[in-house]
């Protein structure tokens, strides 16, 4: 058999797999047998379990359980009720008023929690009821909430660039770098778009009365304990004091340090915190095994270098490619979650990164703010279920409320492809390499 | 058979146990190596031990997250199906899912096998032997691996009845 004979027999088996329900991690792990036995001369058994193991066992890994277990404990911490009421004061003057606090909370929250899912979650579960009750419009508060809540992934700490980072061997530390000013930007244009579409809506709009100093001191004050976090776990990685790794263990402690403070640190805080995070974490290493073992076949057939070839060899310019992946991405994500297709796509698509000349570092990026578009994309996407859950509102319509931000992500894929530099400065002026 | 029920439930809360014990560990060794860098000490192997325990509350978790329903698939196709159709596809995904862990969980327990009679050792400055992390995973593995049959067979029973 041709690879090309090859490589059709195990998408159509994945697709097959996939589709009849298998659990994802198990699909890409048998696709992956199928792989070994039928098309190597590898023995499969014992290639699966150094696969399985070598994909889970790095240190680097390590970060996950560690940033999801602080994701888990502020929100079960009524911390984000405190900003909510903070936060309020501060932006109600905004065109669009308190709608603000949707985006501005989700990335203050996106720079202490590594996932989407779990930002849109801490953050709509005060917001969405208050703004509710205020008046403001739910198509607005729904979709404003739905879009600002995929910072979670960009804005660093970030599970998906430690899965990135793990499986392509970039620097995590680098990635959490690179998020930032993306980051950043895409707070602001969700600024803009959520102050855009309260202005053609202004007559139905609550009017928030002008507070006072008072309340603007007090508000400063509820937004600095998130502050302190920010600063202490991206502060360690940036001043180059700790690992991520270590940097999410210091996390963690900050975190119950802070529900102590609140008075709210509880035996059982720490216990379903904890096993919030061993079932997040389990959840995406059974992927990642899964995935390693895939990897490995891939590797062993020699599709991945087959593909990277003809790429470089037919002239594949890096802004086609781009423009047909994220084709690709937007049709998986509508049935697939953003960390499956990260995991599903990489050890085939990389090597035809590297060789067409992308940096990896820079398509790190790019592949966080597709992974952002699936979460929003329906019938499968997490911030939609989050939002479902919060408000039993219908999948699709919330999917629709969000359509304006979609936008806005696809403008910031325009952006990032445009000017690679939002991505690459930062890590090359901060580590000068 | 109620025994059975029961023996299997411990099995995942022991599981369970062994997984939050874990994330535990890896923060306190991680911390003990932030605090020791700043007084002067060395934890020795910190980083391996800390990823040999992710590995390990990874597999251990596996179990415990397929109870509470963590694990991510695709059910579109089958919420489009008749009851029927649904219920064999169901049944066919779990037969196909119990066949990939209990591979796994076999050739797990072999390498770990293979790493006690060769007496490897995990690189870096503790001479942990690699067999103890390798036995983790694999008793997550089969431990996950039971918890898919436990579910297949009473799609199975729903299915009959």
């Amino acid at each position: 058999m041709s690879l090309l004979e090859i490589g059709l027999v195990l998408v159509v088996l994945l697709f097959l797999f996939l589709g009849i329900g298998v659990y994802v991690g198990l699909a890409l792990l048998l696709v992956g047998l199928a792989g070994l036995a039928l098309f190597t001369t590898a023995p499969p058994g014992p290639n699966v379990a150094t696969a399985l193991w070598t994909s889970t066992s790095g240190w680097s890994l390590a970060a996950l359980p560690l940033f999801v277990w602080m994701g888990e404990i502020l929100y079960r911490s009524r911390l984000a009720q405190s900003l909510f009421q903070g936060l309020g004061p501060l932006l109600a003057r905004l065109p669009g008023g308190l709608l603000h606090v949707n985006v501005v909370a989700s990335a203050l929250f996106a720079a202490v929690i590594g996932s989407s899912a779990a930002t849109t979650a801490t953050v709509g579960r005060f917001t969405l009821p208050e703004l509710l009750r205020r008046g403001y419009p739910k198509p607005l508060a729904l979709g404003s909430l739905a879009g600002a809540g995929t910072l979670g992934f960009l804005i660093p700490p970030s599970v998906i660039m430690i899965v990135y980072g793990v499986m392509a061997e970039v620097s995590v530390a680098r990635l959490f770098m690179a998020g930032v000013v993306p980051g950043v930007l895409l707070a602001l244009l969700l600024m803009l778009t959520v102050a855009l579409l309260a202005f053609f809506q202004r007559r139905r709009l609550p009017q928030e009365q002008t507070p006072s100093f008072g309340e603007v001191l007090r508000g400063s004050l509820a937004v600095f304990p998130v502050l302190l976090l920010i600063f202490l776990v991206l502060g360690s990685i940036y001043l180059g004091v700790a690992t991520p790794t270590e940097a999410a263990a210091i996390g963690v402690a900050g975190a119950l340090a802070l529900t102590l403070l609140r008075g709210e640190f509880s035996g059982e805080l720490f216990r379903e915190s904890l096993l919030g995070a061993v079932r997040t974490t389990s959840m995406i290493g059974l992927i990642l095994a899964g995935a390693g073992v895939l990897t490995l076949a891939m590797g062993f057939t020699g599709i991945p270098r087959a593909l990277a070839t003809w790429a470089s060899e037919a002239g594949v310019t890096p802004l086609l490619f781009i423009f047909f992946l994220s084709l690709i991405y937007i049709v998986l994500g509508w049935f697939l979650d953003g960390i499956s297709i990260v995991v599903l796509t990489i050890s085939v698509i990389l090597p035809v990164v590297k060789a067409i000349g992308l940096d990896p570092l820079w398509f790190g990026i790019y592949l966080v703010i597709m992974v952002e578009l699936a979460q929003i994309t329906p019938p499968v996407g997490f911030n939609l279920f989050v939002i479902q859950s919060l408000t039993g509102e219908d999948l699709f319509r919330i999917a629709r409320h969000a359509l304006p931000f979609m936008g806005v992500l696809l403008l910031m894929v325009a952006l990032l492809v445009a000017f690679p530099g939002l991505a690459t400065w930062l890590p090359r002026t901060m580590t000068g390499g | 058979m109620r025994a059975l029920g029961w023996a299997l439930e411990a099995l995942y809360r022991l599981a369970q146990a062994l997984a939050l014990l874990l994330g535990v560990f890896i923060l306190l060794v991680i911390l003990a190596q932030v605090v020791g860098r700043f007084l002067g000490f060395v934890v020795p192997s910190a980083l391996e031990l800390a990823g040999f325990a992710t590995a390990g509350l990874i597999f251990l978790g596996l179990a415990p997250t397929l109870r509470a329903g963590g694990h991510i698939r695709v059910v579109l196709v089958q919420q489009k199906l008749p009851p029927r159709a649904r219920g064999w596809l169901e049944g066919l995904s779990l037969l196909l899912s119990v066949v990939a862990a209990f591979y796994a969980a076999f050739h797990a327990w072999g390498k770990a096998w293979e790493s006690l009679r060769f007496g490897d050792l995990a690189p870096g400055l503790l001479p942990l032997p690699l067999w103890m992390p390798l036995a983790l995973l694999a008793l997550g593995l089969s431990v996950f691996a039971l918890a898919l049959l436990e579910a297949f067979l009473r799609a199975l029973v729903r299915g009959k009845a």
